[in-house]
């Protein structure tokens, strides 16, 4: 309802002013009869009030014209020719006649004419009024409004000492002479003129011609004659209002805007100029936004821009990651433009560089004139952007405007770039994604139960999945192979040859449960087999529950960990990793370690994710706490001893971020 | 972070003494850096650099990845009678060497100097050895 009610007229506010209207005929009737004095003041103030309520009531309509002056003086125009119609239309239907030297209505007719007269252009000199306003006050902030109030109040004061006092000869014409110099004040600056079309500014013109002709015409007695007499019966004020106040003010203000039109002409075309510039920079933006091919999206932009500065020629020259490419050629054989570029390759070392940030080149060539614009974006030279003409050097607009166009080129080939750029990411983290589910399901999903020793194991991967392995054969004889490895890489190619990996121990650890056996045959299916750059670095531990022993050897993976008695070691036995050399010199370097397992030892494999876990002040966690961390739970069942360790790395590891694979695995000796 | 972020930044400069190319390493060569890595050292053995010494001096990180660039290239250097040499190791990375039996591969060698004069003996030796 609100909103309905801001739009169109409201029914009370025009009932109001015909109750007012109403009033006002009855008392001009009466003043017909008995001319008081107190009548007069009673019909101004009526008049007044009617007046301001036409103003509310047209206030939705002169809202329209807010931010629209061309139309709003079109209006004004449209309403004065009819202000001037209907007086001239009613200065034959009101009679007047002299008593002495007073004019007044010569019939009870003549006042209900004269109050129908009256009341109609009250009701189109308020939407005059109110249009003009927001024409008055367009563009401009409180100054216009505080020299409006100004205006006024001067007027409504020089109308009160004109009625209360007799002001001598030449002072009424002083105070109206002064009154119209507050007009000029309050005219003198005229904003929206400047900006407007070539088109509009002719509107303007005409308009505001129109507007000072109706307001002259309104001011002269042969238009209106007895109908302002009429006008003056009804209400004095009302007459001093439009007569002396408004209608001045409208001559004067649309002769201002006439002349600042007349002024600002010559710059329209300059300004359409900007404003096609400007829309086209903007359709570019949009372009930006939709256009992620480089290649599409530097065509069409290399093309209005040479449009746009009236080039003959145009190409973009692009720095991609790791070539060069010429884009969007117009105009111009690629010979030609190779040549060229030849030339002036000296150029480019003044866009390189951190502290480049802006500026330009003009090169001649041959009688041709070349702009060279940097394509900047975040500080870096990302292309360069070639303009080319035959005679006419580049004016500073032209070269802004270039300039603005590589700009726009930068921006649209980076946020292709980091499109591209969030593509990958996304599709990296899926790969990893993916490795880490594929490394869950090659890890073992329980570990061995005997009597002999517990076994815990834990292995974190990290986001981008290094590639540690663990597994664990069991033997027909009851015996276990137990395997910890790294894979060299890491996600998906990772993932994939820790599969090939556990193929090979499933297979091959059943048939050659030795360690330098199986080491040896590993290789042989590993080294020339696979990519040159990939290896393994692998522990490889044959427990043998009958008797108690281990057989450990180590292919170029961290030594692991033997607690025995208290006491820790690290059991770095020569090795090499698999799949480095060849199998007759590996299988040299491997040695085996036997080791007789007791009540209580304790064996820690891991990888070297923990011993390289980094802390906030980029420190490795390092071999000597990781002891530290053995040694203090050693004490514990295997789970504890795994745990007790992983707890005391994420505390190390703080808020820092796991870059490789962690894995444990734990194994001690119960009798 | 902005250690750590710096710390990940790899370098490799490249200098020519003796007709020996000496790379200088720089930084941390992991998984991701060494792809650039991987990309010189095409570039070098392509156009026909097969005299390599590999300083380390200020090399703080290497991976198994970055162990793996060598591996990728060290045949095809051996079979055009050149080598892969490596120097001034520090602590750590001379111990990640020695675990990964990388020793048994390549010659390491305390000094540049040391480095290259060892690819000198090695033409006398030819020379010798094709007089032979």
């Amino acid at each position: 309802m609100k909103d309905k009610n801001s739009n169109t007229f409201s029914l009370g506010q025009i009932l109001l002013a015909l109750g007012f209207a109403f009033v006002l005929l009855v008392i001009t009737l009466i003043k017909k009869t008995f001319p008081f004095p107190a009548f007069d003041v009673v019909s101004d103030v009526l008049s007044l009030t009617l007046l301001i309520t036409l103003i509310l009531i047209v206030q939705p309509f002169a809202q329209k014209f807010e931010k629209n002056p061309v139309d709003g003086i079109k209006f004004i125009s449209i309403f004065l020719f009819a202000l001037v119609g209907i007086s001239f239309a009613f200065k034959n239907l009101i009679g007047i006649q002299k008593v002495g030297e007073f004019t007044t209505l010569a019939t009870y007719v003549d006042v209900i004419s004269a109050n129908i007269y009256n009341l109609i252009y009250a009701f189109l000199l308020s939407i005059v009024f109110s249009i003009f306003l927001k024409i008055l006050f367009h563009e401009r902030g409180r100054e216009a409004k505080v020299k409006f109030i100004i205006t006024f109040s001067y007027f409504a004061i020089f109308e009160l000492s004109r009625r209360i006092f007799e002001l001598p000869n030449l002072l009424p014409q002083l105070l109206g002479g002064f009154q119209i110099i507050l007009f000029m004040w309050i005219s003198f600056r005229i904003p929206w003129v400047i900006s407007l079309s070539k088109k509009d500014k002719y509107k303007v013109l005409l308009f505001s011609f129109l507007s000072i002709l109706f307001s002259f015409l309104l001011q002269s007695p042969f238009v209106t004659g007895s109908a302002a007499e009429g006008m003056r019966y009804y209400s004095d004020l009302f007459f001093s209002f439009t007569h002396f106040y408004f209608q001045p003010f409208l001559i004067i203000y649309f002769f201002f805007v006439f002349g600042s039109v007349i002024f600002h002409l010559p710059t329209g075309e300059i300004y359409e100029r900007r404003v096609t510039e400007l829309s086209t920079l903007q359709n570019i933006g949009k372009l930006v936004a939709r256009v992620f091919d480089v290649k599409e999206f530097s065509e069409m932009s290399v093309k209005i821009a040479m449009e746009m500065t009236n080039s003959k020629s145009a190409w973009v020259e692009m720095k991609l990651s790791n070539s060069t490419q010429i884009y969007g050629r117009y105009g111009i054989e690629e010979s030609e433009m190779l040549k060229i570029m030849e030339q002036i390759s000296h150029v480019k070392e003044k866009f390189e560089g951190v502290h480049f940030k802006e500026g330009y080149h003009i090169d001649n060539f041959e009688g041709k004139i070349i702009l060279i614009a940097p394509l900047v974006a975040h500080d870096k030279t990302l292309g360069l952007l070639y303009l080319m003409r035959d005679d006419k050097n580049y004016n500073q607009d032209e070269i802004n405007l270039a300039l603005a166009f590589a700009g726009q080129i930068a921006i649209g080939v980076e946020n292709s770039r980091l499109i591209q750029e969030s593509i990958e990411k996304e599709r990296l983290a899926r790969e990893f994604e993916l490795a880490r589910q594929m490394q869950k399901k090659l890890l073992p999903k329980s570990l061995p139960i005997s009597e002999k020793f517990e076994i815990s194991a834990l292995s974190v991967p990290a986001f981008e999945v290094g590639g540690d392995y663990y597994d664990f054969v069991i033997h027909e004889d009851g015996n276990i192979s137990l395997i910890i490895a790294d894979v060299s890489g890491k996600g998906v190619s990772a993932a994939f040859y820790m599969a090939e990996i556990k193929g090979v121990f499933q297979s091959l650890a059943k048939i050659y449960p030795k360690p330098v056996d199986f080491l040896a045959k590993m290789n042989d299916t590993i080294f020339e087999h696979i990519d040159k750059k990939f290896f393994i670095t692998l522990v490889y531990a044959y427990f043998d529950l009958k008797k108690d022993v281990v057989y450990i050897a180590r292919a170029g993976h961290l030594p692991p960990v033997l607690v025995k008695r208290g006491t820790l070691k690290f059991l770095k036995l020569s090795g090499a990793g698999v799949g480095l050399m060849p199998t007759h010199s590996f299988r040299k370097l491997i040695k085996t370690l036997k080791l007789k397992l007791e009540e209580n030892d304790l064996l820690v494999f891991y990888s070297d994710g923990i011993i390289e876990t980094l802390n906030e002040e980029n420190e490795e966690f390092g071999y000597e706490r990781f002891e530290r961390a053995i040694i203090s739970a050693s004490d514990k069942c295997s789970d504890e001893i795994v745990n007790s360790i992983h707890n005391e790395l994420t505390s190390y590891q703080g808020e820092m971020q796991q870059v490789d694979d962690i894995t444990i695995v734990v194994v001690k000796w119960k009798k | 972070m902005a250690k750590r972020e710096r710390e990940k930044n790899f370098d490799v400069e490249i200098e020519e003494k003796n007709s020996v190319k000496v790379l200088n390493l720089r930084g941390y060569l992991d998984a991701y850096t060494s792809l650039k890595f991987e990309e010189v050292m095409k570039k070098l053995v392509e156009g026909g650099s097969y005299k390599l010494v590999v300083n380390m001096k200020n090399l703080s990180y290497i991976s198994s990845a970055g162990f793996g660039v060598f591996m990728a290239f060290v045949d095809e250097v051996r079979k055009n009678g050149g080598d892969i040499k490596f120097c001034c190791l520090s602590k750590k990375i001379d111990e990640i060497f020695e675990l990964l039996g990388f020793k048994h591969i390549f010659s390491v060698l305390n000094s540049e100097n040391e480095a290259i004069k060892s690819f000198e003996k090695v033409r006398v030796k030819n020379v010798k050895g094709r007089k032979k």
